[in-house]
């Protein structure tokens, strides 16, 4: 296929199940998708229908029991934990629901920290991204000073600042007021869309869904 | 690499929260600063030997008896330089001036001592320009003990001598708590007027010698070879043991072993702290993971922080250190030379260092397994982390008992006794454990069972199985903790009671050496009280039925030493303070045997059961060249030990009346009159010695009293370390007590109920542990005092309450501080989130 060629993320056949009390539980059923080069994927589906845990597998955050996923050629399934931070360092970005950012560091501190981890510290990107989000006045503050939105504007900065080919985000505005949530998405989507990040996002809210090239809907762990 | 942001946000995490760094220190800061005093210590005592060993022992080689030197042998020691010699002869004798008297420790000595270091007298002028002959130095106490002065005149003896000067240090007498009575120096030449030298019970004979290290052993080869099979005894320098080299090599390394077990429980309070703050950066590790960070950098950014702590808290100790000593020199003062100059030593400066980073690197590594545990999927779940599984390391446990073998190895320079040291702390350790386990399950099956009826009590007390408490752990420490510490202070006081404070009713107060039998009447008259007379005969043990002592001294158990002098007696009768444990004939102490050459013989049980000889055996003794056989024919004991006189081996009268011999006596007098007394006996016979027993006694308190001062100290720190364990495992179950708080806060709870939770739980699992440990002390003890003793066992009540209730006290502190801290701060903040 030519499409493969430009494709940043292919999963093929994925499964994965959880143990619970010796019964297994099968979340994620056979389950392929490709996600291109700065192409922005939204996916859906109810409440427990295996959305993150689709996401957690696709970002390398988790094995899958069966299949494969390769991003940028690269497949993670065979690469031990170490290599797959190594690739969480160099080519993804990543965005929760409860921000996850790290307490100790302040806001430019957080948004340098995946530069420092590579081994390439860029003050100037550093200063671009913070610019970006509109948080240049609250560099020096501390994560518990914020508030939810510039939480997330931080997490933004930080998710985009060392150019990842792809950006994984977990229900990104499910904390955040309607306003705040509109704010964070546009952000989100005009910074994907100017470094050419693809940009897959986990989400309930219909209005993100609108604004995506394509909807995965999940139900009961396959793809419909 | 680290980053530099790694290292900031864990500084940031570790020193935001006083309270990981505090605990971390505390736990380091005791055991440290402990371990590096002991350890300088032990190294300027060391030192201090090194640099005076010759001038302690007094010469290169040194000779030893308990009689005249044979002629040969002083013949032979004339070959020598008479500058390179001194003879020496030191002996106890009452000293007579202003119709006072009192007990002197007489040293005579010719005139080219001291062959090494340098003995001193108050006006500074060279010891024998100040002491001609025909005058002494003394000591100061003598001067203020008979009210005299420099110039004054003193009876020694038969004779009278001009006190010249006063004595103010001996290069061989560093101690002064070992010997009793106050010194005198003098001439030898000047002995023979005292007429002291006869009979005399206890004269110590010494040459000095000044030898080049080439003549040395060449001396003590042809020396040896004189000596033949004479009961004279010769050495190095570097062969004798001054009292000094046992301190260091008892004492304080019996101290240091207590210290070794703090250093290990304070591993065990860095585990906590580490396991806290670990536990808590969970969330910030999982997102680092998620971020991309490679876990080596995140373990190394650990490690540099812990070891970076470990090095603050050895400078920390060392100042902790060098306040002690600024102020402690006083604990220290009955056993060490007062001229010592103790300085915290470099060498144990590193040595704590490496010890505090060793320790932490061990249990940061095994700390640092709980990362593996954090899995970046965790960033995506709303499910909080699951909890830390109990990582089962046997390698690691082996490397921990492996660090402590090595440190004991260190300390003790010696293999054999490492690992039997190591075998028997894990074993009492084990020990300690299993009863702590044992005793915590039969509480929990007492308060599930509805034992416990108060809700609240059964609530806190299931609080002390809480997961990741340290409660067995922190129970073990106290209650062994305890345990020592009672014991030290039960032994203490039941032998202060009996010995010392109420010296026995009956027992004799005042002892007579060197008496001869025409002095008994004028004596009797004197004293106006009873006075018993023991007759003295020095023999050594030669075979045991037939098998020489030589053959049996590996053989025999350490109860005593068959190869010492020992002193036999006779008597028609037995004491009044003993009784026929056995007899071979209807309760006579003697029965003959119609052997014509041996005789029969009364033994002490005790040395019997030492000697594995019943009545019917027999016991060659040598006494100065004859030998004599007794076969046994009675076995006595003693009712009770005290301060009366006993002898293992007892002949009928006819059998040693003719030996030489030596007498003393023993009598009780009104206190008062004791010391009007000695000072009329040493008028009259001067050759006799008087000791007061009162006054020995309170000097062996004195010494005692230090002893266990500095055990009682030492066994402290082990206390302060348990209480380390328990802060550190309040602190790593922290978030758990706070969500149960919470909860019940909740529900309604009031605050005093929160607080009462966290009190009696301490209380309950504290005091536990502290009962437990007093039970066992008062075991042991009991036997030590009524078996080993002799003696009436009490209790120091009021101690015991005091002690009690001081732990309680501290105990609740903790819960009410503790309690304060997570329910008062972080509660309500913690309810909102549920909410
Ligand atoms: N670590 C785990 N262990 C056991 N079961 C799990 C685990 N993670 C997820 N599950 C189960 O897998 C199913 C899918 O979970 P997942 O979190 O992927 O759902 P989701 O679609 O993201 O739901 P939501 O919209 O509520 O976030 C759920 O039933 C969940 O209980
Ligand atoms: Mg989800």
């Amino acid at each position: 296929m030519t499409n493969q060629q430009s494709a940043v993320l292919v999963a093929e056949h994925l499964s994965k199940s959880f143990q619970i009390d010796e019964i297994g539980i099968s979340v994620i059923k056979d389950v392929s998708l490709q996600v291109k080069a700065g192409e922005f994927v939204v996916i859906m589906g109810k409440s427990g229908s295996g959305k993150s845990t689709l996401l957690s597998l696709l970002a390398g955050l988790d094995y899958p029991d069966s299949g494969r996923i390769m991003l940028n050629q690269d497949d993670l399934t065979v690469m031990d934990e170490e290599q797959l931070a190594l690739k969480r360092q160099r080519d993804m970005g990543f965005v929760f629901q409860s921000f996850h950012l790290i307490p100790t560091l302040t806001v430019a501190e957080n948004v340098a920290f995946p530069l420092q981890i590579a081994g390439k510290p860029d003050s100037e990107r550093v200063e671009e991204l913070l610019q970006a989000v509109d948080l240049n006045h609250r560099r020096d503050s501390m994560p518990h000073q914020l508030s939810g939105g510039e939480k997330q504007r931080t997490a933004l900065a930080r998710a985009l600042v060392s150019k990842p080919s792809i950006v994984f985000a977990d229900e990104p505005t499910g904390n955040l007021d309607q306003k705040n949530a509109n704010q964070v998405m546009d952000l989100l989507i005009n910074l994907q869309q100017s470094f050419g990040s693809a940009l897959v996002v986990v989400t309930h809210d219909q209005a993100v869904a609108d604004r995506a090239d394509r909807v995965i809907t999940i139900v009961d762990g396959h793809t419909v | 690499m680290t980053s530099g942001l790694s290292r900031k946000m864990l500084n940031r995490a570790w020193f935001g929260k006083p309270v990981y760094p505090l605990l971390f220190g505390l736990s380091l800061w005791v055991s440290l600063a402990a371990y590096l005093t002991l350890d300088s210590l032990q190294q300027s005592v060391d030192d201090y030997i090194d640099s005076n060993q010759l001038a302690m022992v007094g010469g290169d080689l040194i000779m030893t008896t308990r009689q005249q030197w044979p002629e040969d042998i002083q013949q032979k020691v004339a070959e020598l330089p008479q500058t390179d010699v001194v003879y020496d002869y030191q002996f106890n004798a009452m000293l007579y001036a202003n119709e006072q008297s009192l007990l002197a420790r007489i040293k005579a000595v010719t005139p080219n001592y001291p062959l090494y270091g340098e003995a001193t007298v108050a006006s500074n002028q060279n010891l024998w320009q100040a002491v001609q002959p025909g005058t002494v130095a003394v000591e100061a106490q003598v001067l203020s003990g008979l009210d005299l002065t420099v110039g004054d005149s003193v009876q020694l003896g038969e004779a009278s001598f001009v006190i010249a000067d006063e004595l103010t240090a001996e290069p061989d007498r560093p101690l002064t708590a070992f010997g009793f009575g106050a010194r005198v120096l003098m001439h030898a030449d000047d002995l023979p007027q005292t007429q002291l030298m006869g009979q005399r019970s206890r004269i110590g004979y010494r040459i000095e010698m000044a030898l080049g290290p080439s003549q040395l052993e060449n001396w003590k080869n042809e020396l040896t070879i004189l000596i033949g099979s004479q009961e004279i005894n010769i050495e190095t320098a570097a062969e004798s043991d001054t009292a000094l080299a046992n301190v260091s090599a008892n004492f304080l390394v019996f101290l240091k072993l207590l210290v070794v077990a703090v250093v290990v429980l304070s591993g065990v309070g860095l585990f906590s702290v580490m396991k806290a703050f670990i536990r808590g950066q969970q969330n910030s590790n999982a997102i680092r993971r998620a971020l991309g960070e490679q876990m080596r950098p995140i373990k190394q950014s650990y490690y540099r922080l812990f070891i970076l702590m470990a090095l603050l808290s050895a400078v920390v100790a060392y100042g902790l250190s060098v306040l002690f000593l600024m102020f402690s020199q006083n604990y220290f003062s009955q056993f060490l030379p007062a001229d010592i100059d103790i300085q915290i030593v470099w060498q144990s400066v590193i040595k704590i260092t490496v010890i505090a980073v060793a320790m932490t690197l061990l249990v940061s590594y095994q700390g640092l397994r709980l990362l593996a545990l954090v899995k970046p999927v965790a960033v995506l779940q709303q499910q909080k982390i699951p909890r830390n599984r109990q990582t089962r390391a046997w390698g690691w446990s082996l490397t921990v008992v492996l660090a402590v073998f090595l440190l004991m190895v260190i300390e003790l320079d010696n293999l054999w006794r490492a690992v039997q040291i190591t075998g028997g702390l894990i074993a009492v350790l084990l020990v300690f454990w299993l009863l702590s386990v044992l005793l915590l399950k039969a509480l929990k099956w007492l308060v599930n069972h509805h034992w416990v009826k108060h809700w609240l009590s059964r609530l806190a007390i299931q609080n002390v199985f809480r997961k990741g408490n340290h409660s067995v752990l922190f129970f073990t420490t106290l209650s062994l903790a305890v345990m020592v510490m009672v014991m030290v202070a039960l032994l203490n006081h039941s032998i202060d009671r009996q010995l010392i404070s109420t010296y026995p009713e009956d027992a004799p107060n005042m002892f007579l050496l060197d008496v001869q039998s025409e002095q008994h009447e004028k004596l009797n008259d004197m004293i106006k009280a009873p006075v018993t007379y023991y007759p003295v005969v020095r023999a050594r043990i030669k075979t045991v039925n037939g098998v020489s002592a030589d053959v049996l001294k590996e053989q025999l158990g350490t109860y005593d030493d068959i190869s010492r002098v020992f002193n036999l007696s006779y008597a028609e009768d037995l004491l009044d303070t003993e009784y026929l444990k056995s007899s071979r004939d209807n309760k006579q102490l003697f029965t003959d045997w119609d052997d014509d050459v041996v005789v029969p013989m009364s033994i002490l049980a005790s040395i019997a059961d030492y000697l594995q000889v019943n009545i019917g055996d027999e016991i060659t003794f040598n006494i100065q060249g004859i030998n004599l056989t007794g076969r046994i024919s009675s076995i006595r004991a003693r009712y009770e030990r005290g301060p009366n006189p006993f002898f293992y081996f007892i002949f009928p009268p006819e059998v040693l009346a003719k030996a030489p011999q030596i007498q003393f006596a023993t009598t009780r007098v009104d206190d008062q009159r004791v010391v009007g007394l000695q000072t009329a006996i040493a008028q009259t016979f001067p050759g006799i010695t008087t000791l007061d027993g009162a006054a020995i006694a309170r000097q062996i308190k004195s010494f005692v009293g230090q002893l266990s001062q500095l055990v009682t100290l030492f066994t402290g720190l082990a206390v302060v370390a348990g209480f380390m364990v328990l802060l550190t495992s309040l602190l790593s179950t922290s978030q758990d007590r706070l969500q149960d708080s919470a909860y019940f806060r909740l529900l309604g709870m009031r605050t005093r109920h929160l607080y009462a939770i966290n009190v009696i739980e301490l209380s309950v699992l504290g005091l536990l542990a502290g009962l437990v440990g007093t039970l066992l002390a008062m075991t042991v003890s009991y036997f030590m005092v009524t078996e080993w003793f002799n003696l009436q066992f009490s209790l120091p009540f009021y101690t015991l309450f005091l002690g009690a209730l001081m732990l309680w006290f501290v105990l609740a502190g903790i819960a009410l501080l503790y309690g304060r801290m997570v329910i008062g701060r972080q509660v309500m903040q913690r309810i909102r989130q549920m909410v």
